[in-house]
């Protein structure tokens, strides 16, 4: 036997015992919440990085089972207000990028560059819920990733599941200018990331995310397999999310028309 | 969102105006081998720009354009049958999120077996851009694009273009030129942006199919015209005085979900030119040759531009006056003032396409004797992903002033990373001798494929 196989051995006996762990971790956990106010309140109430930097790679799937591609860079700060999205490959949309800032008035300044148009391009508040890039996220969908979706919604809590995992309800609060009217999304107690969303519009199940893998970076438990499926279509985008850094200082410039063209 | 923008342009009524194609041969004389030997010059002054940050990292990038189209005119001909292979190198000098400089070069090479110039070999954009605190400076070839609105922008007079398809996608026809930029990203939310243009480049006039038939002037009787001379070409020469400038500059409002708000101020050369002819006298009494002249007119362009986010619309507009230095139209040889101006709004239908609607407005002061000439035109731009490989693009454009113009439907589909199908179909309609009437032999079907990589 060799050294390599002594490894390998090794590290899926490890890998058996820390399942079999969590899993004992998962049935001990006693629910701690009992209203949807205190799971959304500690969802908001967790650590989360003032700012993130990661690559994304977004594969975009047809109901045919055929995929396309794309790699982005993406920076993020004030817990996602602002956000900075370039793309890196294909070359067909390399350079491409899409900036995104909340300012302190509540409004959300949004533009779009696209190479081949040489000018950066302000894209309105409808537009965001349009595909982004081609795929089955929104514009608003992309900015929202690492946030939370209590704001525009009124939640109330259906049932908790073994876990524990919260499944929530939120209904379109009035005059919210969402997509959708209705959400129901799962939170598991142990990481309160969500992992399965449902969007709704009109009663028709539209969406539906789930996170299927997360990481945990500088003490933050970060969503890194994001897949996102339109139901009627059948076609579905999943994002990878890689070499995180966290709370690194990003400078204000980041945000800016000069570096989105950069 | 889509990120196609609408795919048609207003044409410049000037390129019909000159001689039928006698124009199209002194295009591509002197001057563009000026151009060529100005880019290179550029190019070096890039060098310089980027050996002085060279001791900082390098990283680059080679990649490139793989291309090939075929059209059918309903009239039987083909307007294009034609394999390119574009190369672009870049990269950047420094690391982190902030380089020192960025560099771009392109060469293209390509063969068009239905064009009068069959072998084409060219520079693209081939530049550097050093960023210098709060200033970007950028020296080489390059495209500037200037303005907010779609497919009509009075504002963007810096590059010249490439008119042999006058109604291809506006972002398209502009050609890098030789020039020095420098961006100045000051506080407040104030950009101001500087051109210096040395060497004056014109644009590359309709092909031949699209030329109107010459127009030759009626003599008194005993006088006839026996015969049509090479054209005069006159070109704004290599000097100081040439030189061309601009200057726009943006304020970003903070009003909602952004607006912002430019002037633009352009002293240059129209890049079309002004065709004017003259009657030479021959050995034989009463019989005369038709001397062409073409001019690039000096003028000065006066221009502002807007953009603003009202809800779920997004409102774009420019305006700009040229002046001409015949402002009283008594010089039939010298191109007049004009005032265009377009304004448009567009937005996404819920579930349904992204839609854009302008208008334009284009005068022509009068001219030795000739009233001044008014135009009013609509576009009409709906764009529509269906699904994530598919893509629907309808543009109409319509003269109002004279009831004709253009539709053109596109197909594209993703067949794969990089590789990207087109089909298109462009419909003139109109009168004989109206605007896009004239071009109605120019209906068209094209499909294309082009492989990035």
């Amino acid at each position: 036997m060799t050294g390599h196989q002594d490894h390998r051995r090794a590290s899926a006996r490890a890998l058996i015992a820390t399942a079999f762990a969590l899993a004992l971790a998962g049935a001990a956990f006693a629910q701690s919440y009992t209203t949807a106010k205190e799971v959304v309140d500690a969802m908001e109430a967790k650590p989360a990085p003032s700012t993130t930097i990661a690559t994304m790679s977004m594969t975009i799937t047809a109901a045919s089972g055929h995929s396309l591609t794309r790699t982005m860079q993406v920076w993020s700060a004030d817990e996602g207000r602002s956000q900075l999205i370039k793309f890196l490959e294909p070359a067909d949309v390399r350079g491409s990028g899409f900036l995104s800032v909340e300012k302190a008035s509540g409004d959300t300044e949004t533009m779009i560059y696209l190479p081949a148009l040489g000018r950066v391009r302000r894209v309105a508040g409808g537009q965001k819920q349009d595909a982004f890039f081609g795929s089955d996220f929104s514009y608003e969908e992309i900015s929202s990733l690492s946030g939370d979706f209590g704001d525009d919604f009124e939640t109330t809590l259906l049932e908790t599941l073994p876990g524990p995992v919260y499944v929530l309800e939120g209904i379109a609060k009035p005059g919210s200018d969402g997509s959708y009217d209705r959400i129901v999304f799962q939170v598991p107690e142990a990481t309160l990331l969500p992992q399965r969303v449902e969007f709704y519009r009109a009663g028709q199940l539209v969406k539906v995310l789930t996170i299927s893998g997360t990481s945990a970076v500088g003490g933050y438990d970060l969503p890194s397999v994001i897949r996102m499926e339109t139901v009627a279509s059948g076609s579905y985008t999943t994002i990878d999310q890689s070499d995180f850094k966290v709370d690194e200082a990003i400078p204000a410039d980041v945000f800016t028309e000069r570096f989105l063209q950069r | 969102m889509s990120n196609r923008q609408p795919r048609l342009s207003l044409p410049d009524p000037a390129p019909r105006a000159v001689l039928g194609t006698l124009a199209t041969l002194a295009a591509r004389t002197s001057v563009a081998r000026r151009a060529a030997l100005t880019a290179r010059t550029a190019l070096a002054l890039g060098a310089v720009l980027l050996c002085a940050t060279a001791a900082a990292q390098v990283s680059y990038r080679l990649g490139g354009l793989l291309a090939t189209e075929f059209g059918v005119a309903v009239d039987g001909t083909i307007p294009v049958a034609a394999t390119g292979l574009t190369l672009k190198l870049d990269g950047e000098v420094g690391a982190g999120l902030f380089p020192d400089a960025v560099f771009v070069a392109e060469l293209h090479a390509g063969y068009d077996a239905a064009a009068a110039e069959r072998f084409e070999v060219g520079l693209g954009r081939a530049y550097a851009t050093v960023y210098l605190g709060p200033v970007d400076l950028s020296v080489g070839n390059q495209i500037v694009a200037w303005g907010s609105a779609d497919a009509v922008n009075p504002v963007d007079v810096v590059n010249p273009r490439d008119l042999s398809n006058p109604v291809a996608d506006p972002a398209d026809q502009r050609r890098a030129t030789p020039l020095l930029r420098a961006t100045v990203h000051a506080q407040q939310g104030v950009t101001v942006d500087m051109v210096v243009v040395p060497v004056f480049v014109p644009s590359t006039l309709p092909g031949e199919r699209w030329q109107s038939a010459a127009e030759l002037p009626t003599l008194p009787p005993g006088m006839a015209i026996v015969g049509v001379l090479a054209p005069s070409e006159t070109p704004p020469a290599f000097e100081l005085g040439n030189v061309q400038f601009g200057v726009r500059a943006t304020l970003d409002l903070d009003l909602g979900s952004g607006a912002d708000v430019s002037a633009v101020v352009y002293r240059g050369f129209r890049h079309l030119p002004t065709a004017s002819a003259e009657l030479v006298p021959t050995d034989t009494p009463g019989a005369f040759l038709v001397q062409p002249r073409l001019a690039y007119d000096r003028i000065t362009v006066l221009g502002a531009d807007f953009s603003a986010v009202f809800g779920a619309y997004v409102v774009r507009g420019e305006a700009a006056y040229t002046f001409s230095e015949d402002p009283d139209g008594n010089d039939a040889t010298i191109g007049n003032d004009t005032f265009a101006a377009v304004l448009g709004a567009e937005t996404k239908v819920a579930g349904g396409p992204f839609v854009t609607l302008q208008g334009a407005y284009q005068r022509t002061a009068a001219d030795a004797g000739d009233a001044a000439h008014d135009s009013f035109s609509t576009v009409l731009a709906a764009t529509f992903d269906p699904d994530n490989r598919t893509g629907l693009d309808v543009a109409w454009l319509h003269e109002w002033t004279d009831g004709s113009g253009a539709v053109r439907p596109t197909f594209t589909y993703t067949f794969a990373d990089g590789l990207t199908g087109t089909a298109s179909a462009t419909v003139l309609y109109g009168k004989d001798g109206s605007t896009y009437g004239a071009w109605r032999d120019n209906t068209q079907f094209r499909l294309g494929l082009a492989y990035a990589f």
